[in-house]
């Protein structure tokens, strides 16, 4: 309970323009961020770039909040929206001759950066991740890898939680088969 | 109950969101059925796997990169986006000058036809006095410049005379 309301006590100052209050937030919580960014495109550097992009959006808008917006799965949401954001710059960029980025399959596999912490493992299931559409790798990602509850997923995603669930089962059922060659 | 409204629940049983009640008729028919328990399996491994990324550490220094960066981006745009307009920028422009460039091609540029430019290259003069005289002037112009032809003083004194 005093940890929640520090937190909420911190996003307060930071609503107010408490600079020191957002850092301890950004402290706090740019793990969790990294790993939902990295979850949405399996790219390590790229997710550290999205990360930070995701806590400016943030710090600009905070003061144009209502004051009763949730601020866990606004975050999230500021996350997930900013990873398909950036995924699609990524796709449109394909078209730019300065700026190709080659996207078929092996090479996108090949892209999927062996940073710190990662095993041959979380390169397999990154990759799968890819390969679902943009809404139900955020369910997946957001159920699976952050372990949120259906009805937070639902916050996050602003959708309803039957949404949620046949989003779920869907992304596990396309799971379930971009796995399988790495199970056989 | 039958297979494909289990197999839609099997996730729900597994994160423990589904009400009594389902939750118990899905476990019945799974004691049934080996191809629903098959498929539970099938689920299981790529739920373990996904849970088992949900360790990954950040990079090093990101939450002071982060910090540091704040005063340096917010209020001026960020740098991924920065780095889209001008990309953007750069296509319009190429854009916008590659249909300047067609529109400049095919636009007339004057009531010439390409018999009279053809008099032009081979007497200056003679193209001048296929026109009407209040073309003159310009064309004798228009002509030394888009040509190169040298027009002498005198050629164009004798045009003046001839109409005089």
């Amino acid at each position: 309970m005093t940890e929640r309301r520090d937190g909420d006590s911190l996003w307060k100052a930071a609503r107010e323009g408490d600079a020191g209050a957002f850092g301890e937030l950004i402290s706090a919580l740019h793990p969790a961020i990294f790993r939902t960014v990295l979850g949405m495109f399996g790219d390590y550097q790229e997710a550290e770039d999205v990360t930070q992009e995701v806590f400016l959006r943030v710090w600009t808008a905070l003061p144009k909040l209502k004051s009763d917006t949730k601020m866990s799965a606004w975050i999230r949401r500021v996350a997930i929206n900013a990873s398909i954001d950036h995924l699609r710059r990524r796709k449109r960029r394909r078209w730019w001759p300065w700026g190709a980025i080659p996207m078929n399959e092996n090479v996108a596999q090949e892209r999927i950066s062996t940073g710190e912490g990662q095993t041959e493992v979380a390169e397999h299931v990154y990759s799968a991740l890819q390969k679902l559409p943009e809404h139900y790798r955020a369910t997946a990602v957001l159920r699976e890898i952050d372990g949120l509850s259906y009805e937070e997923i639902a916050d996050v995603l602003e959708c309803s939680v039957g949404t949620v669930r046949s989003r779920l089962s869907r992304a596990r059922a396309q799971l379930k088969e971009n796995l399988k060659p790495y199970f056989e | 109950m039958n297979c494909n409204e289990v197999r839609d629940q099997i996730g729900e049983l597994l994160d423990g969101e589904l009400d009594e009640a389902s939750a118990k008729s899905v476990q019945e028919h799974l004691e049934s059925c080996e191809d629903c328990r098959q498929y539970r399996e099938q689920i299981v491994q790529p739920q373990s796997m996904l849970r088992s990324i949900s360790c990954v550490k950040p990079p090093e220094g990101l939450a002071e990169k982060i910090i540091g960066r704040l005063g340096e981006d917010v209020g001026g745009g960020n740098w991924i986006e920065t780095d889209e307009w001008c990309r953007r920028l750069v296509g319009f422009a190429a854009a916008a000058l590659l249909v300047f460039g067609l529109l400049a091609g095919f636009w007339p540029r004057r009531n010439v036809s390409v018999q009279q430019i053809s008099q032009r290259k081979a007497s200056p003069v003679k193209a001048v006095q296929a026109l009407g005289q209040n073309e003159e002037n310009e064309l004798m112009l228009s002509l030394a410049m888009e040509f190169g032809v040298e027009l002498a003083v005198d050629d164009f004194s004798s045009k003046e005379r001839s109409n005089r």
